[in-house]
């Protein structure tokens, strides 16, 4: 049973009471709001999410509700909760489903060490894997809710989850899109379901993209990292990958992880196999298309 | 002037702690660090340095420096010499390697 | 690394077998071989990992028994995609009360290099500040040990923006005006006039210079880097960028509880704009780069 098999109502009080209980890729989350715009936002991009039993273990209790001062109800605020404490400031109440995200986001960061965590887009085909870190306004989010409207498979929008055994765990939800990459997104798929945007957060105006399906019918199909493409928007640019030494690539992708030293020798390991296992590349590109016709031309290195 | 004399010599503090890669695209060399956790990217020249007392357990630093030469393909003169004593004082601060 | 996880390293070939110096060989230099270790990324502390607390003494401190608080800090900042895109509420809040002429005068603030400024109300951004009783505004120029010169302009009732270009009185022994196009730095008109002498006429103006005064003479101000710095490349401008989106988190209201204050922001660029340091406190002492990355931890 998946969320859209519910009823308006039905999800509605389940988010307001018990809870609403859904896998999130290899995590299940219990979500609590009576908030409304929460609910929409799940309605709407959350609804191919396969929900999870009444009495499963879940990983991550989370709750979205306005703090119990005046901003309750005088420019009204949030709260993310985590297991009933805020780890965060509240934000302005119009931002509270980004703020589901966000949080969802820091839940994983934070608490599902059993992975080793790269912050960074990754898409697959064939069953490979291209990772794709970047600093925020690279561009990454931008091209990577394109190409997974071109034939690439989300795996995740902004962590890699790499397990022991060297393979990418999919953590498809919402795609985080910001500022001009809204609009280009909608020019550029306008099938797209894209919910309603917040303004005045910290990262400028927000939206988020329903993941595509596939990406949530096969949620449960691990991928073979393949290639690692720190891509970078540059007005004008010619789509082009330039290699990038190994080396290098190894210390920025280190960087880029959210508890590579938390693993000590084993995090070496693990990152140098993925390494190892990838062709490595720096990226620019201006126009998406382009960038689509680069991407489809990728090969696994032998 | 050099730092230390001809029959100085070096070695692991911890032949084990220490964790290499290199790939055939890149003369650095990423190095993990198991008694502080860091990761370390070195220059072809530490590495080639690390990677001689790997293979000799002691390093006297004329072999040492003969050895970097020739792998290098750089002459051993004094430069060289420097260079090669500022990296294994580095090492001895950071407590990768003791003087005997 | 093989099998069993045991070191393993053949990253240089055997040597051959050595008989002397070969002096076909290259010289050894730094670019050829590198110096030692050319990046090391540190061990962190698990839940350090994750910044607790976004003060800068919570950011030094990384307390993991805290991290259960509720005190703990996301990025609370806005970034330079809002910024960028908010460039009204940013023209707003570093020119108030002025003209769209006056937008190439970016000038200093307090610390930084003053220079000339045509606008009077222009106190959120720089110390200098009008003697409103006789409506005069003025600048000044770096070049001694406390100011001696100054320029000023009657006030004939205008608004401050139309000011901006305009007039600048000669006042040595005359009162000759001079025509000045000025935008944005004030090089041409300080070489031009640096060598007027003019007459010192209000104490608490003479007050208001001095606290804004530095010695040396800076072309450009953090501003002005911040401004430039997408479209020019290097860490100052990197690291100007970065003080200008927390000076202006500092000043607006919707940043609740931003964790450093302007007067730090400002403190820490005026430390280390040119490769210096940063005395966090006693003992600590943070380079550019240190400042520019807990900066950026501020801000999403």
């Amino acid at each position: 049973m998946i969320i859209h098999d519910l009823a308006d109502a039905e999800l509605r009080q389940r988010l307001r009471h018990a809870g609403l209980r859904l896998y999130t890729g290899p995590f299940t989350t219990l979500i609590q709001s009576a908030i409304p715009s929460v609910a929409e936002g799940i309605a709407q991009l959350y609804a191919d999410f396969p929900l999870a039993p009444a009495d499963g273990f879940v990983d991550f209790h989370v709750r979205l509700a306005p703090p119990k001062n005046l901003r309750r109800w005088i420019q009204p605020q949030v709260l993310f909760l985590h297991d009933d404490i805020p780890p965060f400031e509240p934000l302005p109440l119009d931002q509270a489903f980004p703020m589901l995200e966000w949080g969802l986001n820091w839940c994983v960061t934070t608490h599902a060490q059993q992975y080793l965590i790269i912050h960074a887009a990754v898409i697959e085909r064939n069953g490979c894997a291209a990772i794709l870190p970047a600093p925020p306004g690279s561009g990454k989010s931008t091209l990577c809710a394109a190409l997974v409207n071109r034939g690439w498979r989300l795996l995740s929008d902004e962590l890699t989850l790499i397990s022991s055994d060297g393979n990418i765990v999919p953590l498809a939800r919402p795609v985080s899109l910001k500022n001009a990459s809204i609009d280009i997104i909608r020019a550029f798929e306008p099938t797209a379901i894209i919910n309603r945007e917040s303004r005045d957060t910290a990262k400028g105006t927000v939206a988020h993209m329903k993941p595509p399906s596939d990406a949530l019918a096969r949620v449960a199909e691990t991928a073979m990292p393949a290639w690692i493409i720190f891509p970078k928007y540059s007005a004008g640019a010619i789509s082009q990958l330039n290699p990038r030494p190994k080396a290098q690539t190894f210390m920025e992708l280190a960087n880029n992880a959210f508890n590579y030293t938390l693993h000590g020798a084993q995090g070496f390991a693990l990152l140098d196999r993925v390494v190892s296992a990838c062709a490595c590349y720096d990226f620019t590109y201006s126009r998406l298309d382009e960038a689509i016709n680069t991407f489809a031309e990728l090969r696994p290195q032998p | 002037m050099t730092l230390f004399h001809d029959d100085t010599q070096w070695r692991f503090v911890d032949p084990q702690r220490l964790l290499f890669r290199a790939w055939d695209d890149d003369t650095n060399v990423v190095c993990y660090d198991d008694a502080s956790g860091d990761t370390h990217l070195l220059s072809p020249l530490a590495a080639a340095i690390l990677s001689h007392l790997q293979r000799e357990s002691v390093l006297r630093l004329d072999a040492v420096v003969n050895h970097v030469a020739a792998s290098l393909d750089v002459e051993a003169d004094e430069t060289l010499v420097l260079a090669i004593e500022e990296i294994l004082s580095e090492f001895t601060e950071r407590g990768v390697l003791a003087q005997i | 690394m093989d099998q069993d996880n045991k070191p393993n390293m053949d990253v240089t070939p055997k040597p051959d077998e050595l008989s002397g110096k070969d002096l076909s060989r290259r010289r050894f230099t730094k670019s050829i071989a590198g110096s030692g270790v050319i990046l090391t990324l540190t061990s962190q502390p698990v839940l350090g990992t994750y910044a607790t607390k976004c003060t800068i003494s919570g950011h030094l401190s990384g307390n993991l028994s805290r991290a259960a608080e509720t005190t703990s800090c996301n990025p609370c900042g806005k970034g330079k995609d809002y910024w960028e895109l908010h460039d009204e509420c940013k023209k707003k809040t570093f020119y108030q009360h002025m003209g769209s002429e006056c937008e190439d005068n970016k000038d200093s603030t307090k610390d930084h290099r003053c220079s000339w400024v045509f606008k009077p109300s222009y106190e959120n951004f720089c110390l200098r500040r009008d003697d409103t009783s006789t409506k005069y505004g003025y600048g000044y120029w770096n070049g001694s040990s406390a100011p001696t010169k100054y320029y000023s302009y009657p006030n004939n009732g205008y608004s401050a923006g139309k000011y901006a270009g305009r007039r600048a009185v000669d006042v040595k022994g005359s009162n000759a005006y001079k025509d000045v196009q000025f935008k944005g730095y004030r090089d041409g008109f300080y070489n031009a006039y640096k060598n007027k002498c003019v007459n010192w006429s209000h104490s608490y103006s003479q007050q208001e210079y001095q606290r804004g005064y530095r010695a040396g003479y800076e072309e450009r101000c953090m501003e002005q880097y911040g401004y430039e710095s997408n479209h020019c490349q290097g860490e100052k401008w990197d690291f100007a960028r970065e003080c200008l989106i927390s000076v202006l988190n500092c000043k607006v209201k919707c940043v609740n509880n931003y964790p450093v204050t302007e007067q730090q922001v400002k403190s820490m660029w005026n430390a280390c704009k040119d490769g210096g340091k940063y005395e966090v406190r006693q003992g600590t002492n943070w380079s550019r780069t240190d400042c520019m990355n807990y900066l950026k931890k501020l801000h999403t």
